[in-house]
């Protein structure tokens, strides 16, 4: 019984059955590992891989800096930005907004740097679904291609403070 | 409490000496563990209720400080302390051995009593609305991170009590050879809890300085890194707590015998070995940490943890499987399950908690902890399907089902309510199915966790879902409160049997019925 | 078959708790936490020139 102590000897072969099972789990459990680094190399989706810290202050400024240079106009009180092609794009978190409004072009890279001068935000792009966890302190790097013009929003999935559900932000793609 | 340490009775069922030191601290845990559930158990009503799209019950306010109670009186709260009773029945009880220092055992008692109630009253007087992960820089009052710590430093406790009767059982020589497995099991959820309880004593301390203003500057990122050191491997305990007592469940309904205890200890040795490191899962999408951390990290050192999930897949059905057939039901593949005691709580409790766990658990965990899926699923609904799947499906159901055995056996009360006893792992079970299945499907299509409104009603950049999303939200929560009734049948089948039960006989032999 | 009278190393291992309290607190924390600290702590840290 699993209440008392087994036989003296319990380190036995196992069965027949027990080995095919084992064996098949482990092959499975082998293939699911390669996996990971494989579709790291081969894949066009993947987290960050650009370790960088930034102060909050200091992000909140190069994000003013870049609101600044590039502004276009005025949604809801909160800055459109239509940045030039291929250049570093900077994105805030903060209570609760994600400033600027973004206007990109479809098929056009960009570096995106994401970070938040408060408290802890989760970027979240619909209709997509893609999501990535914002930390103060550090620049989360992300490659981003639009690959379909449109309207994009990005709503806030980590919990930050009573206005949390209220935050939703804007990328709008054209060709 | 005054019990003499050496006095004891033997179980008329197993045969295994029950100190009445044990018995009371068993008593006071499960008990208690019980209020925290009750409490975890409203907070959970009353989420779904705001959840519901056409009830949104709460005001923003009460809804976070709702869920917030709600994760932390389920996730910690009731668990640990049914696992501190669980830990001391396996040393203990299993082995026929004394508990090693029962005045500690008591103080660690208090000291969890203490700190749950110090987190549960600065979350009700609005002082700590920061959810079960309490990100930095989001701050709490100080008392809340006390309580934290105090309650960590109780259930450490209460790991050296476990670990200290399994020495004084090897002295004694009250067991011959091995460990039984139950106990090598409890084992390792109890080394899983040491790193655990050490990963919460190392960030939870500075976080209550940094809430006291002592340390200027805490980084977010380590805060989160530690942090699920604790957060994620805390589950981890469960897990391994939850398969010893599928054992255990399976021995007390149809007598089932591990079929080789080669390969199911191999699967308790695999958890102990690499089950901590899963708590890389919730970085995926981190920026700092390098891809070569987490992949390695959040593989389990190449799925090795996984694997012991499979094994134990197999061994348990198989011990049933074999222990039926011994009784004569032979016919045809299956007689053996057609002919289980069904009727019996803790059979059905143990099958839904194996397969809620492991089929819709264990997978949906193991996809969202890839590297790359995880930008699909992080921090989406679908994430909190997949935690209701192993901790509420499996962990809470399958020591709801054992509390059916320890009300007779341990407590020696007739439980009362038999029929509500037997329905209950049912009403529970389907419940959750719906709840799991409502968050899955809304989170998949982005609905995100810990939001008080997903139409956007209040935003200033308008958004809305897919109306889909309010589809599955209406059938997660139709379910959450399915699920709710389910444990309200729980807490009250097992507070009255408990208080009013009928007092068996000191060589009164009963199982349920 | 193992031969009565001679119990299995594995067996001893298995049974030795401490040594696997030992190694089931020690590697998680050099892999995940050890490992995960310095990672955090060695990240380099932007300097701001302006967009």
């Amino acid at each position: 019984m699993p209440i008392t102590s087994p036989e003296t000897y319990w380190w036995k072969p196992a069965d027949k059955e027990e080995k095919i099972w084992i064996s098949v789990a482990i092959v499975w459990c082998l293939i699911l590992f390669t996996m990971m680094p494989l579709w790291h190399f081969v894949g066009g989706q993947n987290p960050s891989v650009e370790p960088m810290k930034i102060r909050p202050d200091d992000f909140d400024k190069v994000t003013g800096a870049f609101i600044e240079k590039y502004k276009i106009g005025e949604e809801s009180g909160i800055p459109v930005v239509k940045p030039p092609d291929g250049a570093d794009v900077y994105l805030k978190g903060q209570m609760w907004n994600w400033i600027p409004i973004l206007e990109l072009k479809k098929g056009v890279n960009y570096k995106f740097h994401i970070s938040s001068v408060d408290l802890m935000h989760g970027f979240s792009l619909q209709p997509m679904n893609m999501n990535f966890q914002i930390v103060p302190g550090h620049d989360n790097i992300l490659n981003l291609t639009p690959t379909a013009s449109g309207t994009y929003h990005i709503i806030c999935n980590e919990f930050c403070g009573v206005g949390h559900h209220t935050m939703v932000g804007k990328i709008v793609v054209k060709d | 409490m005054a019990a003499n340490e050496m006095e004891f009775r033997t179980c008329p069922i197993t045969g295994k000496k029950v100190y009445a030191t044990t018995q009371n601290l068993m008593w006071i845990n499960a008990v208690t563990a019980v209020v925290f559930i009750l409490i975890g158990g409203i907070m959970a009503l009353l989420v779904a209720l705001t959840r519901l799209p056409a009830v949104h019950l709460l005001s923003p306010e009460w809804f976070y400080k709702a869920l917030t109670a709600h994760g932390l009186n389920m996730l910690v709260f009731w668990i640990i302390f049914f696992e501190v009773a669980g830990l001391y029945f396996g040393s203990s009880v299993l082995l026929n051995s004394r508990l090693a220092a029962p005045k500690v055992a008591w103080l660690a008692y208090i000291l969890m009593l203490v700190g749950s109630v110090l987190v549960d009253v600065m979350v009700f007087t609005d002082n700590a609305t920061v959810m079960f992960s309490s990100y930095v820089p989001l701050q709490a009052h100080p008392l809340y991170y006390l309580g934290i710590i105090l309650f960590a430093v109780g259930a450490l406790t209460a790991c050296g009590i476990f670990f200290g009767t399994l020495a004084i059982a090897k002295a004694d020589k009250t067991y011959e050879g091995s460990l039984p497995l139950v106990t090598f099991g409890l084992s390792a959820a109890a080394i899983i809890a040491v790193f655990t309880l050490a990963c919460g004593a190392i960030i939870y301390i500075p976080t209550f300085l940094w809430s006291l203003g002592v340390i200027k500057n805490l980084d977010p990122a380590m805060y989160r890194l530690i942090f699920w050191g604790f957060g994620h491997s805390s589950q981890q305990i469960n897990v391994t707590a939850m398969v010893s007592i599928w054992y255990l469940l399976g021995a007390l309904t149809v007598g089932a015998k591990p079929v080789n205890e080669k390969i199911c200890r191999s699967a308790f040795v695999l958890y102990i070995l690499f089950i901590n490191l899963a708590s890389e899962h919730h970085l995926l999408t981190d920026p700092t940490l390098s891809p070569a951390h987490k992949i390695w990290n959040t593989g389990y050192f190449m799925y090795m943890a996984v694997l012991a999930s499979m094994i134990h897949a197999l061994a348990i059905p198989m011990a049933v499987e074999v222990a039926q057939r011994k009784k004569g039901y032979t016919k045809g593949l299956f007689e053996w399950l057609t002919k289980a005691p069904w009727g019996e709580p803790g059979f059905p409790a143990m099958i839904f908690s194996l397969l809620i766990f492991g089929f819709i658990g264990g997978i949906t965990g193991v996809v969202y902890g890839t590297e790359q899926l995880s930008i699909k699923s992080h921090n989406t609904w679908a994430l909190t399907g997949h935690f209701h799947a192993t901790v509420v499906g499996g962990t809470t159901l399958a020591f709801m089902g054992l509390t059916y055995y320890v009300i007779p056996l341990i407590f020696r009360r007739e439980i009362i309510g038999k029929k509500w006893a037997s329905a209950q792992p049912y009403v529970y079970a389907i419940g959750l199915i719906l709840l799991i299945l409502g968050m899955s499907g809304a989170g998949i299509l982005g609905s995100p966790r810990r939001h008080w409104d997903v139409t956007f009603a209040d935003s200033i950049i308008p958004f809305s879902f897919d109306p889909t999303v309010l589809l599955f939200t209406t059938i997660a929560a139709l379910g959450g409160i399915l699920a709710a009734v389910g444990g309200a049948m729980y807490v009250g089948v097992s507070v009255l049997s408990v208080f009013l039960g009928r007092k068996l006989a000191p060589n009164e032999a009963k199982l349920v019925y | 078959m193992k031969e009565e009278g001679k119990i299995s190393n594995w067996q001893i291992f298995f049974d030795d708790i401490s040594m696997l309290f030992f190694l089931g607190v020690a590697i998680p924390t050099i892999f995940y936490v050890i490992w995960g600290v310095m990672e955090l702590a060695n990240a380099p840290t932007a300097v701001i020139t302006g967009p």
